[in-house]
């Protein structure tokens, strides 16, 4: 250990450009890896701090359903009546006192809301200043439409008076993923706004304050309403559900940052291994001297840690700092106190990161040198090789593995992740394979620059393959996530695809029909009517649910609120529809036709083909279902694939429309007209039936994208990580070979070679390169979005984006990386001849 | 014809000066072997940097065939080195990514970059036909990691001769050689010289290398010694 205590001490090989340069390399990802871990970690404690200020209360009963008597006694046993109040929200539009009509989130409260969190209005106003007259309390961002106190505006059939606007409220946080601007008025007249009646498309909750603890609580509800469509939400409930949410978001993007990781610990490898190539006769000399090869192996593991912490320290320090930014742009954007993170585990679990890879990343090469001979020490040196043998892969892939699995936390996310990325770096690598076999059969006789830059990046083999897979990965990440979410784009972007809808209107009575065809001569209507399944093949759905919440893999202490989840998604009410034929963007799965002949006393139904295998019905098996309080017996008799993103109501069930023709019914009708006339309808379709919610298609596809393009831009600040990482692998590769380069241009310009065709020739491979690297990222990343798109998210794909990405990556990156490639080694350009001479000597 | 007159070359570090080559002048025939010898630090191999125009003295003046090396600029000496002068170095100095074959054609595809294409006809096989002199004729393709130090030198005697210079110039071409290995590669050199009436400058240290020449300059703290 003294020797190589006394070897590393005096090691100078590894300059402090290419020192620095490494350790930058694996501090990016780690940067991005701490602000990750920090900020979901305040994320989590500002959950535990808050869960009661989001939810407004202590409890929290949920429903798409009308609170019958029964759950109104239920709860008048466990809380009294000051101690409760009704939140309802639903989407709707209201009209504004210049005509026009804008898409919101309704929200109505009532009495002393909220128990927990802040809610603060300008003017300072509570939920009973809203009782007296009709009062609204509008989101700020109505101000800029030239709102201000005292105007008048209509939602429904009431005319409100605005009272106020909104600053704060307990769920700021929700609301800025809400599909509108948030508006409230009181509870009592909502209900006179004729939008929130029993049939209609509303989210009810009832808020508890209670000093009952949470199990105790949850134990006398459920004694007294069993019917699990009754959702209680808990803090602790609450908590684990959006710690669940921060978990696999972070995870995911911690999945992404870890990438960052791994191209910069790829960097590390590529200079290490050639610097023991360089070495290597120093190496052999000292183990002939008798130092033993676990002394030397020690001084790599002293060089791992040394490059470990100060990656880690330059990592910790930018990541700490981005954190704070981004937690402070988060609190200015959502209104909401973050508290403060813990930073010992987020800190410790980085470094844990950064020397597992890192060591491995410097001690793998080392295996080789220890592998040669040390009678090679008598023989010229720069005949052995430090390779890479199919166990080093190996070692990489296990060490890989251990830690994205830390780092994804769950297994089926990382199991993707890691599948993922070992196939693009095997496509990749593949590629680049192709690409340098390919070269071997190039012959060039013009070009002397071409020719040799070609035959540099072939005998280069290794050099060439790393700078292509990390830059290659670098590209296709980035690009893949555009062209992603270009795709969603595309698909929500109604103005450019006629014929589809674009004008929503629910909560039709039938009776309107055929006023609205006034204004739409082209709306289509669907009836739509609430249905409850009750048994699945003779098992009530009850049963159905809990065995299903029992195979899945949570924890046990989790079972009871997962079946209660499993549950809910049983034996909620679906909105579905009866018709005779197949509508646009649906196909039949399974079945000869959508409906057959009549069965004697069952009705006939047609399920979506994903709920029908997660119910394990076929065509010809039976169920129950509840319709208004009446159970029937139905067969189903074909199962459909449904194309969800086609801006149509799409159903779970329909019915046969023979069957169900007694059953109570609403209507839902879409219209496809001209984009300019869309608002001019909406107003004039709420003036004379101001109950129905009449949405603007486009409003909703625009808000859409923006949170779409709120997430994308999350994923690429991340994945921008793995950009840095990859630039300064490639940074540091090159400075790493420019001693190499060094001895090979003064032997070029000594033969007399110009600078001009050594430029040219350096720059030709450095192009050579990136636009293979380009080029790859460019048709890997468009067929993985077409394969996400087509397969994973059932969307159209789309060519949207291409040549934007293609532009990028194939003239942007060769070009930029040839010009930051040949800045680096301009000084070999610069460098007098002789002094050239005078180094190689 | 090389020609130097009154070479002084004098490198400056800071305050300090140190004068490597003192008024040097000699004469070279077209198509003689001169050896230039002396002890370590004699100014042996700055001497040769200059001869080859990759540097230039501080003060007198080198002729190659009656160009003056020192009015050039580094691209046309650049341009000058690629048809005047073939070089063979101590330690070979091929290039590890290209084979034996290729390391003898560079010379020759970039004399024809430089233009010498038009003027000077290179017959095809050129290289290859100097491997097979050189007795590599079976080592074409083996890159030089692939090659004994022996096989190198020789490699490097083609890649010198591969342009057809008029200049050749060596600096210790046997010195990480044993001796069989030695005397193969100067019978090779001095062959390959008086077939093609090159002029040969060796640096060398070894006596038994000098005395092959037809002068010797020895030199000695950077003075030429008579």
């Amino acid at each position: 250990m003294r020797a190589a205590l006394y070897y590393f001490r005096r090691d100078r090989s590894l300059g402090w450009r290419s020192l620095f340069f490494n350790a930058a390399g694996v501090a990016l990802g780690v940067a991005a890896l701490i602000t990750l871990e920090l900020f979901s970690n305040r994320i989590a404690n500002t959950i535990g701090r808050d869960t009661k200020s989001f939810l407004a209360a202590d409890y929290q009963v949920q429903s798409w359903r009308v609170f019958t008597p029964e759950v109104w006694a239920a709860i008048r046993k466990l809380a009294p009546e000051k101690d409760f109040l009704r939140q309802t929200d639903w989407v709707s539009a209201v009209q504004l006192p210049s005509g026009d009509a804008v898409t919101v989130s309704a929200r109505a409260l009532e009495g002393d809301y909220p128990f927990y969190g802040k809610f603060r209005t300008e003017p300072a106003l509570a939920m009973e200043d809203l009782r007296a007259e009709p009062g609204i309390l509008l989101d700020r961002s109505f101000q800029a439409r030239d709102l201000k106190l005292g105007d008048r505006v209509r939602l429904g059939e009431v005319d409100f008076v605005v009272k106020g606007f909104i600053l704060e409220e307990p769920q700021t946080v929700a609301s800025a993923f809400a599909i509108g601007p948030r508006i409230i008025v009181h509870q009592e007249w909502a209900e006179r706004t004729g939008m929130i009646g029993p049939t209609s498309r509303a989210f009810r909750m009832i808020l508890i304050r209670s000093e009952i603890s949470s199990k105790e609580f949850a134990s006398r509800f459920r004694e007294r309403l069993p019917d699990l469509h009754w959702r209680l939400i808990t803090p602790d409930r609450a908590n684990r559900q959006a710690q669940r949410i921060v978990d696999r978001v972070s995870g995911f993007l911690s999945l992404v940052a870890l990438t960052a990781v791994f191209l910069g610990a790829a960097g590390v490898f590529m200079v290490f291994r050639g610097r023991y190539l360089l070495t290597l006769p120093q190496l052999l000399t000292l183990r002939c001297l008798g130092l033993r090869s676990r002394d030397l192996l020690a001084v790599s593991g002293l060089q791992a840690l040394t490059l470990s912490i100060l990656g880690w320290g330059l990592g910790s320090g930018v990541g700490v700092l981005l954190e704070d930014w981004v937690s402070r742009t988060a609190q200015a954007q959502l209104g909401v106190a973050l508290s403060t993170p813990t930073f010992g585990g987020p800190l410790a679990f980085a470094l844990f990161v950064t020397l597992v890879v890192v060591a491995v990343s410097v001690v793998l090469p080392l295996r080789q040198v220890l592998r040669t001979p040390v009678s090679e020490a008598f023989r010229d040196s720069e005949s052995s090789r430090v390779g890479f043998a199919p166990s080093d892969a190996l070692a990489l892939g296990a060490a890989a593995v251990l830690v994205a699995a830390l780092v994804g936390r769950n297994f089926a996310l990382t199991g993707i992740f890691l599948g993922g990325l070992v196939g693009v770096v095997a496509v990749l690598a593949f590629g680049a394979s192709f690409f340098v076999a390919a070269l071997s059969r190039i012959r060039v006789a013009s070009s002397l620059a071409l020719k040799h830059a070609l035959l540099s990046l072939r005998r280069q083999r290794a050099s060439t393959l790393t700078l292509v897979v990390v830059l290659g990965l670098a590209g296709f990440l980035p690009s893949t996530i555009f062209l992603l979410s270009r795709t969603f784009q595309s698909q929500l972007d109604l103005s450019d695809r006629e014929g589809m809808p674009n004008l929503f209107l629910l909560g039709i009575p039938p009776e309107d029909r055929e006023s609205l065809t006034g204004f739409v001569p082209t709306m289509e209507f669907s009836p739509v009517t609430q249905v409850r399944l009750k048994s699945v093949k003779g098992v009530p759905i009850e049963e159905l649910a809990a065995r299903r919440a029992l195979e899945n893999d949570r924890p046990p202490e989790e079972n009871a609120e997962n079946e209660e989840l499993g549950s809910l998604r049983f034996t909620r009410e679906y909105f579905s529809t009866r018709r005779l034929a197949l509508s646009a963007g649906e196909r039949l799965v399974a079945g000869r036709a959508l409906f057959g002949a009549p069965v004697e006393g069952k009705v006939r139904v047609s399920l979506e083909s994903g709920f029908a295998e997660n119910l394990e019905v076929a065509p010809g098996d039976e169920v129950v279902v509840e319709i208004a309080g009446v159970e029937l017996p139905a067969v189903v008799q074909s199962t459909r694939k449904v194309d969800w993103y086609n801006f149509r109501p799409n159903f779970f069930m329909v019915f046969h429309e023979e069957d169900l023709r007694e059953a109570p019914f609403e209507l839902v009708g879409i219209g496809a007209v001209p984009p300019a006339k869309v608002a001019e309808l909406q107003r004039d379709i709420l003036r004379k039936h101001p109950t129905l919610s009449v949405l603007d298609g486009q409003s909703l596809a625009t808000r859409l994208k923006s949170l779409l393009g709120q997430l994308s831009t999350a994923v690429f600040a991340v994945g921008s990580f793995a950009v840095g990482s990859a630039l300064l692998v490639f940074v540091g590769v090159l400075l790493a070979r420019r001693s190499q380069r060094l001895r090979e241009v003064a032997l070029w310009r000594c033969l007399g070679l110009r600078r001009s065709q050594l430029g040219s020739l350096l720059g030709i491979e450095l192009s050579l390169t990136a636009l293979v690297a380009g080029g790859l990222a460019l048709g890997f990343s468009a067929l993985m979005a077409y394969v996400l798109a087509r397969f994973g998210l059932d969307i159209p794909p789309s060519a949207s984006g291409i040549s934007l990405a293609a532009a990028v990556l194939v003239v942007g990156m060769p070009v930029g990386l040839t010009a930051l490639g040949l800045w680096l080694l301009r000084s070999l350009l610069n460098v007098p001849t002789a002094e050239l001479f005078q180094k190689e000597q | 014809m090389i020609k130097v007159k009154n070479l002084i070359k004098t490198f400056r570090d800071g305050a300090n000066s140190t004068t490597v080559l003192d008024d040097v002048s000699f004469e070279i025939p077209r198509g003689a072997w001169v050896s230039i010898t002396g002890p370590s630090g004699s100014g042996k191999s700055t001497l040769l940097s200059l001869l080859a125009g990759l540097d230039v003295p501080s003060r007198g003046e080198i002729w190659v065939d009656d160009v003056a090396l020192s009015q050039r600029s580094e691209e046309e000496r650049s341009a000058l080195r690629s048809t005047k002068f073939g070089f063979v170095f101590q330690s070979f100095r091929l290039l590890p990514t290209l084979t034996a074959l290729e390391n003898v054609e560079l010379p020759i595809e970039i004399a024809l970059s430089a233009g010498e294409g038009k003027r000077r006809a290179f017959a095809p096989g050129r290289a290859r036909e100097l491997l097979e002199r050189v007795g590599l004729g079976h080592r074409l393709h083996h890159l030089p990691t692939e090659l004994s130090g022996g096989e190198q030198q020789r490699v490097a005697i083609a890649r010198a001769f591969a342009a057809a210079p008029p200049v050749i110039l060596a600096d210790e071409p046997t010195g990480n050689l044993d001796s069989k290995n030695g005397e193969t590669v100067l019978a090779l050199i001095r062959d390959l010289q008086k077939e093609r009436g090159s002029t040969f400058v060796v640096v060398t240290h070894d006596p038994g290398v000098a005395k092959l020449g037809d002068r010797e300059i020895h030199l000695r703290d950077g003075k030429l010694v008579p």
